[in-house]
């Protein structure tokens, strides 16, 4: 029963997976940095790393190969680039373990640290090993559970070493698990019983020895070894603790050994640190192991993201039985400017009138009024226009040098008209008049914040307002309004949920408030300085002394709130950084935007521009707000 | 094994004692009568204003008894929500200073967390287990209430575990073991005003209460038994991603004072129940609002069943998780607590907790705290005694 689950579920999951993810891992390959290697897999949550792990894993390897001239074409020829699979066998096999917080509870124990070292190599090698045989049944789609599968494996392994004590190798593969098996249960009984275990003897192991003595040449099934290559995959292994995961990292870096072994963890920056094994080992990367970002993977290479978006809803609405087969097609991106006729012609009015008033005084914009005036037609773009002459127009009344007061020719109006200017303009416009601004895939993309479950999160709600048109008989198609409508009640949830879901609220909260309403204040003057907008802060260096060095440890404990809201910020994706560089020629800054969900909350762009230089109190100042 | 064979292998605590109103008067009056008794009433220190409801009421059932009191202060960490609230914890603490001398009260603080920032793992379980070690921390008394309105369900899972785990090692002599007694101030209404703040991002088995469920080696199904209340959609969600069950059987609480409460909860989760998890309707099982005993049969009865039909799969892995009052999760613990020893069964619960509460009302909190029905539930000692 769970077999014929696993591969049905497999089999899901592979028609919904995009291949594009697999580039990333194709570019690393050609600078032969994948096999053999160590490489560091980070995101944030809902950036799809396990889903990258899982196509190496057996289930969806096999179904690719038996598939690879049919449905899974396109994935079969990444993977034989990868040299995962070629055109007679699958030769790397995915051996994923889990890193669950019963690692963590070790360090709990009333042993000394070395013993809990030692216990966490113990776990860690058995369930290594109890993966690796689930992962050779599993290819030979059987069950661990089916003892026949398990007497069929020959582990024929010399111990020369001696490694494995209290073993007798070679052995089979069902002997291997129970001796894996019996030493993890010993370790989560002394993790799990109320009563003390003085007389347990658990086996401690000094090193990480599985990854060296797991190879595919000591692996038999009937006879014959089953693969070239494994690839060891460990998840999640930010739920290791700092000890162990300092001792995991020193392992596998300095053993330099030939195994391929991956580890993913959820991508932590906190607030002046970097995820902390980057910081401890930062000399050794690109020597001894290698780090993929996949944030930063996907904000390098939007197109590719666009498109694995584009094709993981169309899967997904290919699979709807309500005969909505698709996604894209059916998010109008044009909006109808006859349903705001009456909004276009009152902002162009107004628009037009504001002008009039602040210029009355002086003949320096006649030629641009004149130039405004040409046309009578009510149209987006040209109430678009003219608001940004009305910006224009403020920011030079605004000005105090003095001028002669020739009129302005109109190109020195068109001319500074640019895309920063038109969107903050068409801000301003859907803004005051309630004209949508947030619809079409484009902006649905945008709003996902190059995180997969996230975009996820926002196009199930619009699926399910196709749904509802096709069920009451409506047309399909999603008219701006309705995304907009939509993608809002989602944000709405996502903000009322947020005290329930993330830790310190009553300081993150207030905080993101504050910020979303400053950069609200700031986007929306009527000279729109940071055109099109602002949503991002970064700190001014001079102050950040005052949060951060130990010699105002004083003053520290001041911004302690500050430094829990931002961290919380970013341990739970609602602020993301981003380095820019400003000033002088090499000045890097650090800025913090908001999350693109939180943009929409506060009707702000969504693009990555505009940012201001915040001092600590500021922010404070929020934080702390009751 | 049919039915009938699997129904009727020995419950522990079958028959049960559950008491409450004129019940519980009688009990206390009765059993405290006797001099030779000697009671330890261990009890949070919290902000909950039902606190001191069931010490208040043993005190007047019982003037005379013969009582130490264990106080444990959990330190729920300097950003807790709940902090905001510690002028209520000093009122509850005032309170309970007038009740007994200060010769009979111990407090004994418990952290619930260790580390800092996202590296931060809850410990409050493991060290309130460790507040008990062997017969002689519990030798000295006749009689062990372990009140738990004011404790979080993270700290009285791990200590009722403990203190029965200890009886039931440490005291084979039936005559010499203490009578525990579990005790509850329940009040749907102040439960609603109470809501949690920040759940745990990162789910784990309170100490004791793994059941092996973790274990790799361990591949068979895993059967989930939520026990349903209101407002936990999210705490469902999340546990729900953790545990990946393969087999969904939700509890609601019917029979219930409010007739509509399970419909109102079924409600709630419609959509998650059918659309997302496709859970079979008749996997939905309804328990008594008020009887832990009865949760605790059927969640037994249920596990057994399972593990019978799943045999041919060598069993299955069951997790109960309680999103329910505190009287009911008690049933849940002891389905955990007697699966837990039986052979080849891997039984764990899995809780969401939260980082700190929120009072949304104050004032209708006060003005309710003297409608909560006290409950005790009876675990072990002279009525259990063969």
């Amino acid at each position: 029963m769970r077999a014929s689950e696993k591969i049905e579920s497999d089999a899901n999951f592979l028609r919904l997976y995009s291949p594009e993810a697999l580039d990333l891992l194709v570019d690393q390959h050609l600078k032969e940095e994948l096999w053999g290697k160590v490489v560091f897999i980070r995101s944030s949550p809902g950036s799809g790393k396990t889903s990258l792990l899982r196509v190496f894993e057996p289930g969806p390897l096999n179904i690719v190969y038996n598939q690879r001239s049919q449905d899974h074409k396109e994935l079969y020829s990444v993977l034989n680039k990868l040299e995962v699979i070629s055109n007679d066998r699958v030769d790397t096999i995915g051996i994923t373990v889990r890193c669950n917080r019963n690692y963590e509870i070790l360090e709990d124990l009333d042993i000394k640290d070395i013993q809990k070292i030692r216990l966490f190599y113990s776990l860690l090698n058995a369930r290594i090993i109890l993966a690796t045989l689930s992962s050779l049944l599993e290819f030979k789609s059987t069950e661990l559970s089916d003892q026949g599968g398990l007497a069929g494996i020959y582990f024929d392994y010399n111990n020369d070493h001696n490694f494995l004590k209290s073993l007798e190798t070679p052995c089979t593969g069902q002997v291997l698990f129970e001796w894996a098996s019996n030493i993890e249960k010993l370790v989560y009984d002394a993790l799990d019983s109320f009563l003390p275990l003085e007389d347990a003897k658990i086996e401690g192991h000094d090193e990480l020895y599985s990854l060296t003595i797991l190879r595919p040449e000591y692996f038999k099934i009937d006879g014959s070894q089953v693969c070239n290559r494994f690839l060891f995959m460990v998840d999640d292994a930010h739920k290791l603790s700092i000890q162990q995961r300092d001792s995991l990292f020193s392992y596998v870096t300095e053993q330099r050994g030939d195994f391929s072994i991956w580890i993913s963890e959820r991508l932590e920056a906190e607030l002046f640190s970097e995820n902390f094994t980057t910081a401890n080992f930062a000399s050794y990367i690109d020597r001894d192991y290698f780090e993929i970002n996949l944030e930063r993977f996907w904000g390098d290479h939007t197109a590719k993201f666009k498109k694995v978006l584009s094709r993981i809803a169309t899967k997904r609405a290919d699979l709807s039985t309500e005969d909505v087969n698709s996604f894209q097609e059916y998010l109008d991106s044009e909006l109808n400017e006859s349903t705001y006729k009456q909004e276009i012609e009152l902002s162009i009015k107004q628009s037009l009138d504001k002008i009039m008033r602040l210029t009355s005084y002086s003949p320096r914009f006649d030629n641009w009024i004149d130039y405004l005036n040409k046309q009578s037609i009510i149209s987006l773009e040209r109430a678009i226009v003219i608001k940004e002459a009305e910006i224009l127009v403020t920011r030079s009344i605004g000005k105090q040098q003095l001028t002669f007061e020739f009129p302005l020719i109109q190109e020195e109006l068109t001319d500074k008209m640019d895309s920063a200017l038109e969107n903050a303009a068409k801000l301003f416009i859907s803004k005051d008049y309630k004209i949508p601004y947030y619809y079409g895939f484009q902006d649905l993309i945008n709003i996902s914040s190059n995180n997969i479950e996230q975009f996820l999160g926002f196009a199930a709600n619009l699926f399910e307002g196709m749904l509802s048109n096709k069920i009451s008989g409506h047309k399909v198609l999603l008219e701006p309004e309705r995304q907009e409508f939509l993608i809002k009640d989602v944000i709405q949830k996502k903000w009322r949920e947020l005290p329930t879901l993330i830790p310190e609220s009553k300081t993150v909260v207030p905080f993101l408030e504050g910020l979303g309403s400053y950069f609200q204040n700031i986007t929306y003057k009527s000279t729109a300085s940071y055109a099109p907008g602002i949503n991002g802060f970064a700190f001014k260096t001079t102050s950040l002394k005052l949060i951060n060095d130990d010699f105002y440890s004083e003053v520290n404990e001041l911004y302690t709130p500050l430094r829990d809201a931002i961290n919380v910020c970013l341990a739970f994706n609602l602020l993301e950084t981003k380095e820019v560089a400003q000033g002088k020629k090499g000045n890097m800054w650090k800025v913090y935007y908001l999350n693109r969900w939180l943009c929409v909350k506060y009707n702000l762009p969504l693009s990555y521009g505009g940012w201001n230089k915040l001092s600590p109190d500021q922010l404070l100042k929020w934080a702390i707000k009751k | 094994m049919g039915d009938k064979e699997i129904n009727s292998k020995e419950l522990r605590w079958d028959p049960y004692l559950l008491l409450s109103g004129e019940r519980l008067k009688q009990l206390w009056q009765e059993h405290f009568l006797s001099q030779n008794k000697k009671a330890l009433f261990i009890m949070g220190k919290g902000f909950d204003v039902r606190m001191n409801l069931g010490l208040e009421r043993l005190l007047k059932d019982a003037p005379n008894i013969d009582i130490e009191l264990l106080v444990i202060n959990f330190n729920e960490g300097t950003n807790s929500p709940s902090k905001k609230y510690e002028d209520l914890v000093a009122e509850n603490e005032k309170a309970l200073a007038g009740l007994v001398q200060s010769s009979k009260l111990n407090n004994v603080s418990i952290n619930l967390w260790e580390g800092s920032g996202k590296k931060k793992r809850r410990i409050g379980d493991r060290k309130v287990a460790e507040l008990f070690q062997g017969r002689d921390s519990i030798i000295a008394y006749s009689d062990i209430i372990i009140d738990i309105s004011a404790l979080p369900r993270g700290i009285y899972f791990s200590l009722i575990g403990k203190l029965l785990k200890v009886i039931d090692f440490y005291f084979d002599d039936n005559i010499k073991s203490p009578n525990l007694f579990v005790l509850t101030a329940e009040n749907a209404d102040i439960d609603a005003n109470i809501s949690e703040l920040g759940i745990d991002e990162d789910l784990h088995f309170p100490h004791g209460f793994g059941g092996g469920v973790d274990l790799e080696s361990l591949d068979i199904p895993t059967v989930w038994l939520p026990l349903l209340g209101e407002n936990k959609s999210l705490h469902f969600e999340k546990a729900n991603q953790h545990i990946r069950p393969d087999e969904i059987c939700p509890l609601l609480p019917f029979p219930s004072k409010n007739p509509r409460r399970s419909d109102d909860i079924f409600k709630d989760h419609h959509g998650l129940f059918f659309d997302v998890l496709r859970i079979e309707s008749q996997n939905i099982m309804y328990v008594p609002e008020q009887n832990p005993f009865e949760v605790y049969r059927k969640i037994v009865f249920t596990i057994r069943n399972y593990q019978d039909s799943l045999s041919v799969l060598k069993g299955c892995k069951a997790v109960i998780s309680t999103f329910s009052s505190k009287l009911l999760s008690i049933g849940a613990l002891l389905a955990a607590y007697e699966c837990k020893d039986e052979v080849d069964s891997h039984v764990g619960i899995l809780n969401v907790d939260s980082q700190g509460y929120e009072i949304i009302d104050l004032n209708r909190v006060n003005q309710l705290r003297d409608k909560s029905e006290l409950f005790v539930i009876w675990l072990s000692g002279k009525p259990y005694h063969r």
